[in-house]
């Protein structure tokens, strides 16, 4: 079973984000699910084979959280924007979020905190499905960081490929741009 | 295995490239040694030089300096609050031991960076009867195999930097992948050439299209500057 590239030319004219940007972001998404594919299937051509116990297995199967992930969290994050970017503080996340964070200031606050980070990687807003508690991870690159069985519900993307083109070396007027343009109907559709 | 020596000038060069610098304002020799008060700190190299070599942009170049500069200060400043923590007492926390992981991070990102600014500025063609091509033909069989699997090193799938590394106990050379720019130094190699694989290295002037920031790479080496980093083996 192959994965498929989705469509987000619809986020072309959001406001903050040039055209080029977009288009190179589109096509670096569509890596991410060409490469899953063919990692996947190199690895089930390899089981098949009996070429478990190879180098070759191995570094294939430690890529693959890499691309998998790089093609998901694109997704997350071409989903979560597009939007006019006002949370309802009175909804059920913007309640949560008050709940947890004291405020919703003080989680937005900590969130681009967590995005303005040295590195190169993902913000996100998980929410652990066991305890239901909020938490801004820092994810390094597309794979390390992400807690085990959590719910990731707003998904910023920090690779320079995310900004450089539109925004230099500014990354927090990115972060800005982003925030104006949070959908955030789809971030509360992940509420569990 | 051979055994392994550097002579005087060899000694002093690689003193030179490890760039420690002590902040001056007075000469090396008469800075006083007050133990642990002993100021050591880096200070960033001015690299303006490059501006104006074909298939760089002054912005994309002027961007990759001012992030040069911030792993200098980051350096700095990890290697600060180590230091500080150390004598509070505070080594044993959390916070100690995540800045002491990030500490490899920044140190790369700023030696990295200087070995790759001065592993350019050259008119890219190597001399073939130096010795750097001689060991290339050796290790890889021919200048071309060891070009195509430097640039195939570069064209990898993800974020890092492509260093052609020699073994300085066997002498051997290969092209490592290095992620980001702490993961996978060889221990103890010295490294000869440097590219840059960062998407800030080349998205500005490229965009998505990074064979073709690698072929102005390859237009640009100093090759004068790796040929002066290669080891001499003795014996």
């Amino acid at each position: 079973m192959a994965y498929t590239a989705k469509d987000y030319n619809k986020l072309i004219g959001m406001e903050g984000f040039s055209e080029t940007l977009l288009k190179n972001h589109f096509t670096l998404y569509q890596g991410y699910v060409t490469n899953t594919n063919k990692v996947l299937d190199s690895l089930s051509e390899m089981a098949k084979g009996g070429k478990i116990g190879t180098p070759e297995y191995a570094e294939l199967k430690r890529r693959c959280g890499w691309e998998f992930n790089g093609m998901r969290l694109h997704e997350l994050y071409f989903e979560n924007l597009g939007g006019k970017g006002a949370l309802n503080k009175s909804g059920k996340l913007g309640k949560k979020l008050a709940e947890e964070f004291g405020s919703y200031e003080n989680w937005e606050a900590d969130f681009k905190g967590v995005g303005a980070m040295r590195g190169i990687g993902w913000a996100i807003l998980y929410q652990d499905a066991v305890s239901g508690k909020l938490i801004n991870q820092w994810i390094n690159e597309h794979d390390v960081g992400h807690p085990a069985g959590c719910n990731p519900l707003l998904i910023m993307d920090v690779f320079e490929h995310a900004f450089m083109t539109d925004y230099g070396l500014k990354r927090a007027d990115y972060i800005a741009a982003f925030f104006k343009n949070i959908k955030w109907e789809a971030v509360e559709g992940r509420l569990k | 295995m051979k055994s392994f020596s550097i002579d005087r000038r060899q000694f002093l060069f690689m003193s030179g490239i490890m760039g420690i610098t002590l902040i001056a304002g007075e000469p090396e020799t008469s800075i006083p040694k007050t133990q642990a008060e002993e100021k050591m700190t880096y200070n960033a190299k001015d690299y303006n030089r490059l501006i104006g070599m074909e298939g760089f942009s002054e912005t994309l170049l002027k961007n990759h300096f001012t992030l040069y500069q911030g792993y200098v200060t980051n350096t700095n400043k990890v290697l600060e609050a180590l230091g500080q923590m150390l004598k509070e007492g505070k080594v044993a926390t959390p916070e100690y031991a995540e800045m002491k992981r990030r500490l490899g991070w920044e140190f790369n990102g700023m030696r990295l960076h200087e070995f790759y600014f001065e592993n350019l500025g050259g008119k890219g063609s190597v001399s073939k009867t130096g010795k750097l091509y001689q060991k290339l033909v050796e290790s890889f069989g021919s200048y071309e195999a060891w070009e195509k699997d430097f640039k195939a090193t570069g064209a990898m799938r993800g974020i890092g930097w492509v260093v052609l590394y020699q073994d300085i106990l066997s002498g051997k050379f290969i092209n490592f992948w290095i992620n980001e720019h702490d993961g996978g130094h060889p221990s103890g190699g010295m490294p000869i050439l440097i590219m840059d694989v960062f998407e800030h290295a080349f998205m500005i002037d490229y965009g998505l299209k990074r064979a073709d920031y690698i072929e102005a790479f390859f237009r640009n080496i100093n090759w004068t500057e790796t040929e002066k980093r290669l080891l001499l083996h003795k014996g």
